[in-house]
């Protein structure tokens, strides 16, 4: 997937705004790194005006729907990571998970124990040091690792478009995620 | 979760404490009295009948669900007859009174009925004038009314979001769901139904339905618990998701031509199976 110059752009454009010494403002983007799902992007837009990240709780950066990332965003996130940010990915490629019977949900451990609507939740494969933070079907569809002074999530089940839903324990979820 | 059955699934000739004992030994916790459904719970029952009736379950081992009521089909707070509508606010008066009575606090009632007299706009009006008005009675009495989705028996409500909106425009919070995830048929999936009015759910009723599997192929049919199309991990997991930890009433066709107890205890059987997610 190539990175388009808007796309770069807006991307470079977070650093100053995550660099901010406002402290008590919120501190978290969302971010299109080659989104594939708009109603995803739309949807965590409707949730980052006020959510409650202030002093102390470090950055978010949310990039909904990748299908894949290319060295340049690659590179973006790692140096978020390492300036303590939490990043949460959403990644919609690969293998969906399969189920013999339909079940509605995504389970979710962490970091509030919620139930939230699956969306096409694809599997992902946990590497060294990845914890398992949601399943679906009793597959890994989302996870979490720390790396450096930062966290990165990575979600396998879109959230962003749960929020055009309503669904007030994704809205839980996003607010509890420090 | 409690379980329990409704007096209205006792066989026709036994007498309550014969139920009431069969509905105990089947290891429910409750039962679900029906006003105007069996000889000994009627609109005519005196206050020292209804007290009667509540020694009676206590003696039972059990406790009362809730109190539904079967006159709605005939006089319905959505009547454009005058008597009608009064006799319908008459009997729902009646069933928060009885609720207290039995100590529990929930009432059913359908709620609105359309017909090709009767438009479908006229009923939602009027019901939800009725149902503002009751609601104050039942905040009164720490009782909620739960209304029904009998969705295509009264041709009314018949989406979950219809229902959510119905709810918000009536804006009483002593006025609710009471939640039966056997009528769906095909307009839905109870388990959407769940999520969405999740909060305002006075109670559950539980049967399956085989859904096109009428005689002609074309109508539904109510069955037991998981033997027909319900999804019950999706319902489980559905009321999980919305903290519901009341009652689960089952409330169904009584099915067993033979050996009618055979169907409680199967019934509560699936149930403990359904509340313990071991499906």
């Amino acid at each position: 997937m190539r990175v388009s110059r808007r796309m770069f752009l807006g991307a470079a454009g977070v650093v100053p705004v995550l660099a901010k010494v406002d402290r008590l403002r919120p501190r978290c983007v969302v971010l299109d790194l080659g989104c594939v799902l708009p109603e995803s992007f739309a949807g965590f837009k409707t949730q980052v005006g006020d959510l409650p990240y202030g002093d102390g709780d470090g950055d978010v950066v949310i990039v909904p729907a990748v299908r894949t990332l290319t060295e340049v965003g690659q590179d973006m996130i790692d140096g978020w990571l390492e300036h303590g940010a939490t990043v949460l990915l959403e990644y919609v490629a690969g293998a969906r998970v399969e189920q013999r019977d339909y079940f509605p949900y995504v389970e979710y451990v962490w970091p509030v124990r919620v139930k939230i609507r699956e969306f096409e939740p694809v599997e992902l494969t946990p590497g060294p040091g990845d914890e398992i933070i949601a399943t679906f079907s009793g597959q890994p569809v989302g996870l979490r690792r720390r790396t450096g002074d930062g966290v990165l999530i990575t979600l396998g089940s879109p959230l962003g478009p749960v929020f055009l839903a309503g669904d007030p324990d994704a809205r839980r979820w996003l607010n509890e995620l420090k | 979760m409690k379980k329990a059955f409704g007096d209205n699934l006792i066989p026709d000739g036994w007498s309550l404490e014969k139920g009431l004992d069969l509905i105990k030994k089947t290891g429910c916790d409750g039962v679900e009295l029906w006003l105007g459904g069996k000889p000994w719970f009627q609109m005519n029952t005196t206050d020292a009948g209804v007290r009667d009736l509540y020694r009676k379950v206590h003696d039972a081992g059990l406790v009362v669900s809730n109190v539904c009521n079967t006159l709605d089909w005939d006089e319905n707070l959505s009547a454009r007859d005058p008597k009608l509508q009064a006799a319908a606010i008459r009997h729902v008066e009646r069933q928060i009174e009885t609720a207290r009575m039995l100590e529990t606090d929930a009432i059913l009632v359908v709620a609105g009925l359309v017909t090709e007299e009767i438009p479908y706009n006229e009923v939602y009006a009027r019901v939800r004038e009725n149902l503002q008005k009751l609601g104050e009675t039942a905040a009164k009495a720490k009782v909620k009314i739960g209304c029904e989705n009998c969705c295509s028996e009264q041709r009314f409500l018949i989406s979950a979001r219809e229902f959510w909106q119905f709810l918000n425009d009536v804006n009483h919070p002593n006025v609710g769901l009471h939640m039966d995830v056997g009528n769906i048929h095909d307009t839905g999936f109870a388990e959407q139904w769940i999520e969405i009015n999740g909060p305002r759910i006075t109670r559950v009723h539980v049967k399956d339905v085989l859904r096109h599997r009428g005689r002609c192929g074309q109508e539904s049919v109510y069955t037991n618990l998981f033997l027909g199309n319900n999804n019950w991990p999706a319902i489980r997991a559905a009321l999980d998701k919305v903290h519901y930890d009341g009652w689960i009433i089952a409330e169904m066709e009584a099915v067993y031509k033979y050996a009618p107890d055979q169907q409680f205890y199967d019934t509560a059987a699936a149930m403990d199976r359904f509340i313990h997610g071991r499906m």
